[in-house]
């Protein structure tokens, strides 16, 4: 049999006979597999993470909501007789609350007792912290609430010392839940003193996710 | 010289294709999983936003809560003709359907004779809802696959307290069981009768 010939390169060397892979290719090849690997792999896990975010997102915000529904069905003053100790009174069961203030400084941890005396445990393995604040707003200080009476379109309903006054009509309004509750006509330039309180209810997960919720609320003793 | 591949080469090559084939395998189902948590995800938020909206618009706008259970709410919902008694047609019921997994608002379709006058012990009555689910009536569908469902009620003390309605809804969704937790408070005073 005749041998081949030797494959002559234009430098003038033989070249090497092509003889499959190296151990040094399939090593190289090895290692960028595995890069591109790790690479995909770190984008699955993020997703993964997001949806466990967007969970955990959906959980704090439905128990801020929750809470917050609990605080705002109080009546604003507590009750002249019988007036039922709060958080800071020493009384922990939020069932037994008859007016805003008694929410102040309440904090609980999951799970939850619930209203109808239930264990919430929102089932993610995460644990979940609430807490309320409640502020007297006799002057408001923070911008969006001096804002606020333009943007509903009532003029200069709160004075400097924010209190509710007449509205350029001479209508009184005043602002419960966000929304404009009124007119009650009584006559013109009017100057009422309102008590404003500022509702915040703030709920953290283990995993840092948190949200706060903010609500004003007035007394209504001014609504029509 | 050509030659075909030897026995070893071939089950290097079957070896190698195997653990590539395992690998992008491997791949797809984290792609795949990762995909359908994060589209689950997003419907659980979705859909307990929609809940939570819909009974609070339910909710907030009725004159009162009547008798209730732990899987049924009666409300009135308005005082239509202005007469401050209850009608059956100014009532409503919230409810929970074991057998077909579904929450469900109900609407009386009554009038004229039919449109019975309550008084304020039968509207308060526990058993006010089964007395309701008499009532001919149109059903709304506010939620399905709900695998278990309570509510309950906290009336308040004193006359400017709101009642709450309290709901505990367990829904499932591929065999996971997400809990739909939360609470609506009426606009409206304890007992405007």
């Amino acid at each position: 049999m005749e041998k081949p010939t030797p494959v002559i390169n234009p430098h003038g060397r033989q070249a090497k006979r092509s003889n499959g892979v190296t151990l040094m290719e399939s090593l190289i090849a090895s290692v960028v597999l595995s890069i591109a690997v790790v690479g995909i792999a770190g984008t699955l896990v993020a997703t993964s993470q997001q949806a466990q975010d967007v969970d955990d997102s959906t959980i704090v915000n439905s128990l801020a909501r929750e809470l917050m529904e609990e605080v705002v069905a109080k009546p604003f003053k507590a009750p002249v007789t019988g007036d039922v100790a709060g958080w800071t009174g020493g009384n922990t069961n939020r069932k037994t609350y008859d007016n805003l203030n008694d929410f102040h400084a309440y904090a609980d941890i999951s799970p939850f007792q619930s209203l109808g005396g239930r264990s919430i445990d929102p089932g993610t393995g995460q644990t979940y912290t609430r807490e309320v604040q409640i502020e007297d707003r006799l002057s408001p200080s923070i911008p969006w609430l001096d804002d606020e009476p333009a943007m509903l379109g009532l003029g200069s309903a709160l004075d400097a010392a924010g209190r509710l006054i007449a509205d350029p009509s001479g209508t009184l309004r005043s602002i419960c839940f966000g929304e404009i509750v009124g007119p009650a006509a009584i006559g013109t330039a009017t100057e009422v003193p309102a008590e404003y309180r500022m509702v915040s209810v703030k709920v953290v997960s283990s995993s840092g996710k948190s949200v706060i919720l903010n609500r004003l609320m007035c007394n209504t003793t001014f609504t029509k | 010289m050509r030659r075909g591949f030897t026995f070893i080469e071939l089950c290097l090559g079957l070896v190698t294709t195997s653990l590539v084939m395992s690998a992008a395998a491997a791949f797809m189902m984290g792609v795949a999983t990762t995909w359908k948590a994060s589209g689950d995800a997003q419907a659980t938020a979705a859909e307990s936003t929609q809940t939570n909206l819909k009974l609070q618009s339910f909710f907030r706008s009725c004159n009162a809560l009547g008798g209730s259970t732990t899987i049924s709410v009666l409300v009135w919902r308005a005082d239509n003709n202005g007469d401050n008694t209850i009608q059956s047609s100014e009532l409503a019921a919230l409810t929970y359907d074991p057998a077909l997994k579904i929450l469900q608002l109900h609407f009386p379709t009554v009038s004229g004779a039919g449109d019975s006058t309550w008084t304020e012990a039968e509207f308060y009555h526990p058993t006010a809802t089964s007395v309701f689910s008499s009532l001919p009536r149109v059903s709304r569908l506010v939620l399905a696959r709900v695998s278990a469902a309570h509510f309950a009620i906290l009336r308040g003390s004193g006359a400017m307290a709101k009642p709450i309605v309290e709901f505990d809804l367990s829904v499932t969704r591929d065999a996971k069981v997400k809990r739909h937790y939360g609470s609506v408070a009426l606009r409206k005073p304890v007992d405007p009768l």
